[in-house]
C-alpha cells in the first residue's frame, strides 16, 4: 500500500525545493507531450486549443498521479519579437530573426505580461491552478535568455559569434534578460508555483567551460537572480553532459536541478546541500522503451541513490517524449508513492 | 599536356604542403587554407590527394579532438569554414578520373521539427569530400519526403538527424515507410538523443555519433550493398 500522504503535491515539491524533509519521494513525470496522446490531442491542436491542452495535462495527472503539473512549452519571446516558428509536433524556430547588429534595433517591443501568446499560457496556468484547486505544483517554462539569443540568431551564427563577435555575443544574451524575467513573472502571477528553464546549448557537448564561464553563466545568474529576488522557485534542467561543469551549474541559484544521466549518489554528495537534485530515469531506453517492471527497478535504484535526507525528486532524465507508454509513467509515479524508508 | 600535370613535387615540398593543410583545419586558419591549397596546386600535387590527406586527414584529427571535449561545436565549425576555403580552391582542379569515384548517393535531413542542423551539415561535409554526391533536404524535413526523394534518387543511403527526444520518433516512421518501398535502402541515424541500441531498436542499419564516423559507416554501407 501508498505511504500515508501528509502533505499536498504542492507542499511536498516545495519542500523538497527547499531541501526539508517530505512524506515521501515526490515525483514529477514531464508527461505534458505524452499526454497530450494520450488524450487523443494533437500538439498542433493543443498549441491552438488551451482548452484540448488543459483537459490533456489534467487528464494525465489524473491517470498517472504526480505531484505537477506542466504548461504549454511556448517559445514566447522568440515569437513575440518576430520569430516564425515550425509547429509539428513540437516547437523549433527555424531562421535566424537576428542576422546583423542592427536588426537588434529593430526588434519588436516586448512585455512579458501581454506579447505573443503569453495570455494563453497565462489562461492555461490559471485552469491548471484551479482544477487542481492549487494542491498540485504548476510549473511553467521559460526559454532561458542564452536559449532565446541562440534561437534567434541561428545556431551557427550564434556559436562562431561567440568567437567572433563576443561582444555581441553578451550583448544579445543580456539584452534578453529583462524579456524572459518579465514572462517569468507573468506566469507567477497567473499561478505558476515554479519557473522551469532548460540551457541545452550551452552543454558540454556544444561548448568549452571557459565559453560557458563568459557567455552562458552570466545572463542565466542574472535571469536567476531577478526571479529570486522575487521569491520565485526554479526548475533548471541540464539536458546532455554537464560534467566538467556542475560546480558553475550549482553556483546559478537554481532550487531544483532536474539533472540527465549522472551520478546521482555522487552528486547528492558534492552538491546535495546547495540543490535539490531531480531525475534520473533513462527517458528513451526506459520510459520509451522498457517495461513497466523496468521503469519500476531504475526509478526504486534512483530513490535509493538519492532520496535520503529529503531534496530529491523522482522524473526521468528529460523531457517524456510522445510515445511514451501511460503505464510506464504510472510505474514511475507509483515507486515513489509506495517506497518506504526502512 | 600541361606544365602543372608533369611537374612532380619534391616529396619534402609535398609532405610540407599537405601538413600546411592538416594544420589549417586544425587551427581554423582560413587563410593558411587557401594558400596551401594554391601551393599544392602550384606545386603540381594531385588536388583530390591534397583534400583527402590534408584537408580531410585535419578535419579527422579534429573530430577526435570534439570527441575528447577538447574542441566544441563553435571550434568544430571554424574548423569546416577553414576546410571550405581550401576546398573552393582546390575542387576545381580535381580530375576527370578522381571525380568519377562517385562511392554512392545520399540524401540527407534533419526531421520534422527539429531544425538543430550543425551535426547534419559537418556529416555532409565529409560526404562530400569523400566523393559521395549529396542531396541535403534541409532542416525540418516532413517525413513522406524522405521517402520520395530516396525514391526519385534511387539513393544508396539516406541520413537522418534529429537533436531532440520529441522528434527523434519520426526517424522509425521514415525507416519503416522507406524499407517497405525498398528494402536494399540503407539508413544511417545520428543525433543527441540516439544510441546505438536506440538505433537498432527504430529500424536503423547504422548510428554514428560523429561526421567522420557515419562517412566510414557509410562507405561501408554501400560495400555491402555493391555485393549484394
Amino acid at each position: 500500500m501508498p505511504r500515508t500522504e501528509e502533505m499536498t503535491s504542492l507542499e511536498r515539491i516545495l519542500a523538497a525545493a527547499d531541501l526539508k524533509e517530505v512524506d515521501r519521494v515526490p515525483a514529477l513525470p514531464q508527461h505534458n507531450l505524452c499526454g497530450m496522446k494520450w488524450a487523443g490531442h494533437s500538439y498542433a491542436e493543443c498549441y491552438h486549443d488551451v482548452d484540448k491542452y488543459v483537459h490533456a495535462q489534467l487528464r494525465a495527472w489524473r491517470e498517472v498521479g504526480g505531484d505537477g503539473v506542466f504548461d504549454f512549452h511556448m517559445y514566447n519571446i522568440e515569437e513575440s519579437l518576430g520569430a516564425q516558428v515550425v509547429l509539428h509536433d513540437s516547437l523549433a524556430v527555424r531562421d535566424p530573426v537576428i542576422r546583423t547588429r542592427d536588426d537588434l534595433n529593430r526588434l519588436l517591443p516586448y512585455d512579458g505580461k501581454s506579447s505573443g501568446r503569453s495570455p494563453a499560457v497565462q489562461n492555461i496556468i490559471r485552469k491548471l491552478k484551479q482544477s487542481t484547486n492549487a494542491r498540485v505544483a504548476v510549473i511553467g517554462f521559460v526559454h532561458s535568455p542564452f536559449e532565446v539569443a541562440i534561437s534567434l540568431r541561428g545556431f551557427r551564427n550564434f556559436y562562431l559569434d561567440l568567437v567572433r563577435d563576443p561582444a555581441f555575443a553578451k550583448q544579445l544574451s543580456d539584452f534578453l534578460v529583462p524579456m524572459a524575467a518579465s514572462y517569468a513573472e507573468a506566469l507567477v502571477e497567473a499561478g505558476a508555483d515554479i519557473i522551469r528553464t532548460v540551457n541545452p546549448s550551452a552543454n558540454a557537448s556544444c561548448i568549452s567551460r571557459k565559453h560557458y564561464q563568459e557567455f552562458a553563466f552570466p545572463p542565466m545568474q542574472k535571469f536567476f537572480a531577478r526571479l529570486k529576488a522575487r521569491g520565485i522557485k526554479i526548475l533548471f534542467h541540464i539536458c546532455g553532459d554537464w560534467r566538467d561543469r556542475l560546480d558553475l551549474v550549482c553556483a546559478l541559484g537554481a532550487d531544483i536541478l532536474h539533472v540527465d544521466r549522472i551520478d546521482l549518489a555522487r552528486f547528492k554528495q558534492e552538491y546535495g546541500r546547495k540543490v535539490c537534485v531531480m531525475g534520473n530515469v533513462r527517458t528513451v531506453e526506459t520510459m520509451l522503451y522498457g517495461t513497466p517492471a523496468d521503469v519500476e527497478r531504475k526509478a526504486l535504484d534512483c530513490i535509493k541513490q538519492a532520496a535520503e535526507g529529503g531534496g530529491f525528486i523522482l522524473s526521468a532524465n528529460c523531457q517524456l517524449p510522445p510515445d511514451t507508454p501511460q503505464e510506464n509513467v504510472k510505474a514511475m509515479v507509483d515507486a515513489a508513492r509506495f517506497f518506504w524508508h526502512d | 599536356m600541361t606544365a602543372e600535370q608533369v611537374r612532380v613535387p619534391a616529396e619534402e615540398t609535398k609532405s610540407a604542403i599537405l601538413e600546411d593543410l592538416k594544420r589549417a583545419v586544425i587551427d581554423y586558419n582560413e587563410d593558411l587554407s587557401r594558400e596551401a591549397s594554391n601551393r599544392a596546386l602550384a606545386e603540381g600535387i594531385n588536388a583530390y590527394e591534397a583534400i583527402m590527406q590534408g584537408l580531410a586527414a585535419g578535419m579527422e584529427v579534429v573530430g577526435r579532438l570534439f570527441e575528447d571535449q577538447e574542441y566544441f561545436v563553435p571550434e568544430v565549425l571554424m574548423c569546416a569554414d577553414a576546410l571550405y576555403a581550401g576546398l573552393d580552391v582546390l575542387r576545381p582542379h580535381i580530375s576527370q578520373e578522381d571525380s568519377q569515384r562517385i562511392k554512392g548517393q545520399v540524401v540527407i535531413g534533419v526531421v520534422q521539427g527539429d531544425v538543430h542542423d550543425i551535426g547534419k551539415n559537418l556529416v555532409k561535409m565529409m560526404f562530400e569530400i569523400a566523393g559521395f554526391t549529396v542531396h541535403d533536404l534541409g532542416v525540418d524535413v516532413p517525413l513522406d519526403k524522405f521517402v520520395e526523394e530516396q525514391m526519385r534518387i534511387d539513393a544508396d543511403i539516406l541520413c537522418l538527424s534529429a537533436m531532440m527526444t520529441t522528434t527523434m520518433m519520426g526517424m522509425k516512421k521514415v525507416i519503416e515507410a522507406v524499407k517497405a518501398k525498398n528494402p536494399n535502402t540503407r539508413v544511417l541515424v545520428g543525433g543527441a538523443p540516439l544510441t546505438p541500441e536506440i538505433a537498432a531498436k527504430m529500424g536503423a542499419d547504422g548510428y554514428s555519433d560523429n561526421a567522420n564516423n557515419a562517412v566510414l559507416e557509410a562507405i561501408r554501407m554501400v560495400s555491402s550493398l555493391r555485393t549484394l
